[in-house]
């Protein structure tokens, strides 16, 4: 079971990128969510980035994606080690 | 572990479901939520209130605020039938805000029968030998599913278990694996179950956090009653679930074990219904207010004969039946009250009833109904009492339904998305009191509309439902870029495109 990582973060990426994100623990066909910062958009949920059973969702127009997963890997391999 | 075969004494095993102290903690000097004296004061105490007050309310509603136990006292109260249509028209209002204009279908999926409880109005109690006991296999219960998924088309169910050392947590958990392994070829592309929400017994925390881990959609317990004492007079105090209190918490023991998808509801017809509509107002309320999510949908049945059952033989057993002018009235004081949830009314209701009501307020129902056990590959047709827990008042297969709502401008939806990208518990509830999710609920029913139009539709009703696509990806068309941005709408367009061409299961 992979580690979450903070609502303060979460926060941080969401102000940096201008995005919604949100964070969930995938169980059987369920994403089921813990937490999320940012405004909701009608947009398209994207499962951006996934380490081991925890996923991380996007709605976002235009934000820098592959910047954003690198930020995302740094962040739960952090958690990991703590 | 306890395998799903290994016989275990009822007796042994009854002892050791309730766990005091699952409960005992969330008690205030010993006490539950439910107060039945200041209930029935909310009630008498409340006058019948002047039109303005009542738009007051109605406002608030629309605002999409929950009611306090008061103001909901105060509606329980109006009398002039013109106020009223205000309120049906109200609810319908609020349902299209958060919802739009689309139903959820769903199939249930009876498992087990064998129950260890003597409910006087139930089927499946222990004392009632006419009924026929089963207990399906793993096997028995993908048949089923693959029955529902590919000779029906549903895309969710609700799986039923019984009370009993047979169908105790490890075997739900089993039957929702099994479930989600189905997957079936049709016409054009595959079908499979998506979504499996549970209807149990209450459980413990452990064995929630068993379902949990496994993807259960919503867990959904009925209290049946909220009155204390007709609770008690119907659930024999020597039974599991002759404990109130153990059923009132189960909900907050599955928020305990990770479970935020729940849903309440009551048996309409055991007590006085003003009585028990204010209880799952403080219900809905107990559950914001703990867990900051309140319930994700609200079931209301009205009670039908089952077999052998004690409660019909009673003299005086029709004192609280609930009239259809009156069903009515809860469904559409349970949209006004607790506008966010989603209000299930299912095939126990004659046609006339389910047709009128579903438009003052609901988002799902149930339809080519199946409640015997192994029913669905039985496909015998026709009911049996002594077969299923209650009789159905409408019989109408899922094509029939679909084409009936077709006609009525209402899209029947399959969609599953919302948990599978994380809009669950809260963020889904904020999502809804916020009037986002109906946007995204607009474009998953087109996807999913097409899909099973395209694998299970006959020619004619292909025909009606092509028409009401047409309408709504015209007025998806319109809402661009004011509601739904240009990459939203492109991306649906493009997967609609894609699910036309076969793939399955895209969504937004």
């Amino acid at each position: 079971m992979a580690n979450e990582i903070s609502t303060f973060d979460l926060e941080r990426l969401a102000e940096r990128y201008q995005i919604r994100i949100w964070q969930c623990r995938k169980l059987g066909r369920r994403w089921s969510f813990i937490t999320g910062a940012g405004p909701e958009k009608v947009l398209p949920s994207q499962l951006i980035y996934e380490q081991g059973d925890l996923g991380f969702f996007v709605q976002a127009e235009d934000f820098d994606e592959a910047s954003l997963v690198e930020e995302l890997k740094k962040l739960t391999n952090k958690s990991l080690c703590c | 572990m306890h395998l799903v075969n290994e016989k275990v004494s009822a007796s042994s095993w009854i002892n050791k479901v309730i766990k005091p102290e699952e409960y005992e903690r969330y008690l205030v000097d010993g006490k539950d939520f439910i107060d039945d004296d200041k209930i029935w004061q909310q009630i008498d105490s409340s006058q019948e209130p002047s039109r303005e007050r009542v738009r007051e309310i109605l406002a608030k509603s629309f605002d999409i605020k929950t009611l306090s136990p008061e103001e909901l006292a105060t509606l329980i109260k109006v009398k002039d039938p013109e106020v009223w249509q205000e309120m049906y028209e109200m609810a319908a209002r609020i349902k299209h805000k958060i919802y739009d204009n689309r139903i959820i279908t769903f199939a249930p999926l009876y498992c087990s029968n064998y129950c260890v409880n003597n409910c006087l109005y139930c089927g499946f109690r222990s004392d009632n030998t006419h009924e026929k006991r089963e207990r399906l296999n793993m096997d028995q219960i993908k048949a089923e599913a693959e029955a529902i998924a590919g000779r029906i088309g549903h895309k969710r169910v609700i799986a039923v278990f019984g009370e009993h050392p047979d169908s105790d947590g490890n075997y739900i958990a089993e039957a929702i694996k099994s479930i989600y392994e189905v997957s079936v070829k049709t016409r054009k592309g595959h079908s499979e179950i998506r979504r499996v929400n549970v209807n149990a017994a209450p459980l413990c925390v452990d064995d929630l956090r068993k379902l949990h881990e496994v993807g259960i959609g919503t867990y959904q317990v009925f209290q049946e009653t909220y009155h204390h004492e007709t609770y008690r007079q119907l659930h024999p105090a020597n039974t599991i679930k002759g404990n109130y209190q153990w059923r009132l918490y189960v909900h907050h023991r599955a928020y305990e074990a990770g479970i935020d998808d729940v849903a309440i509801g009551c048996l309409f017809g055991l007590y006085d219904w003003r009585f028990d509509l204010m209880g799952l107002l403080y219900h809905a309320i107990e559950l914001e207010q703990r867990f900051g999510v309140g319930p994700h949908t609200i079931s209301f049945p009205r009670i039908t004969p089952a077999s052998n059952s004690p409660l019909f033989r009673q003299a005086d057993h029709q004192k609280h039946f609930v009239s259809d002018e009156d069903f009515k009235k809860i469904v559409t004081l349970l949209r006004l009250a607790v506008p966010y949830t989603g209000l299930i009314i299912t095939a126990r209701e004659r046609r006339e009833v389910r047709d009128d009501v579903l438009f003052v307020g609901c988002t799902q129902t149930d339809a080519s109904t199946v409640i015997g056990i192994g029913g669905y590959t039985k496909n015998s047709g026709g009911q049996n009492i002594d077969e299923q827990q209650f009789m159905l008042g409408d019989t109408r297969s899922l094509e029939e339904l679909i084409r009936d709502l077709a006609k009525r401008g209402v899209i029947t939806s399959f969609c599953t998305a919302g948990y599978r990208c994380g809009r669950t518990g809260d963020q889904i509830m904020d999502m809804l009191k916020k009037g986002h999710e109906k946007h995204f609920c607009k474009l998953n029913a087109i996807l999913t509309y097409r899909e099973w139009l395209d694998d299970f539709a006959s020619e004619e009703t292909r025909k009606i439902g092509e028409e009401v696509i047409r309408k709504e990806i015209e007025e998806v068309k319109k809402q661009t870029p004011s509601i739904f941005s240009k990459k939203l709408y492109d991306l649906t367009m493009s997967y609609y495109e894609r699910i036309s061409n076969g793939e399955r299961d895209l969504y937004i």
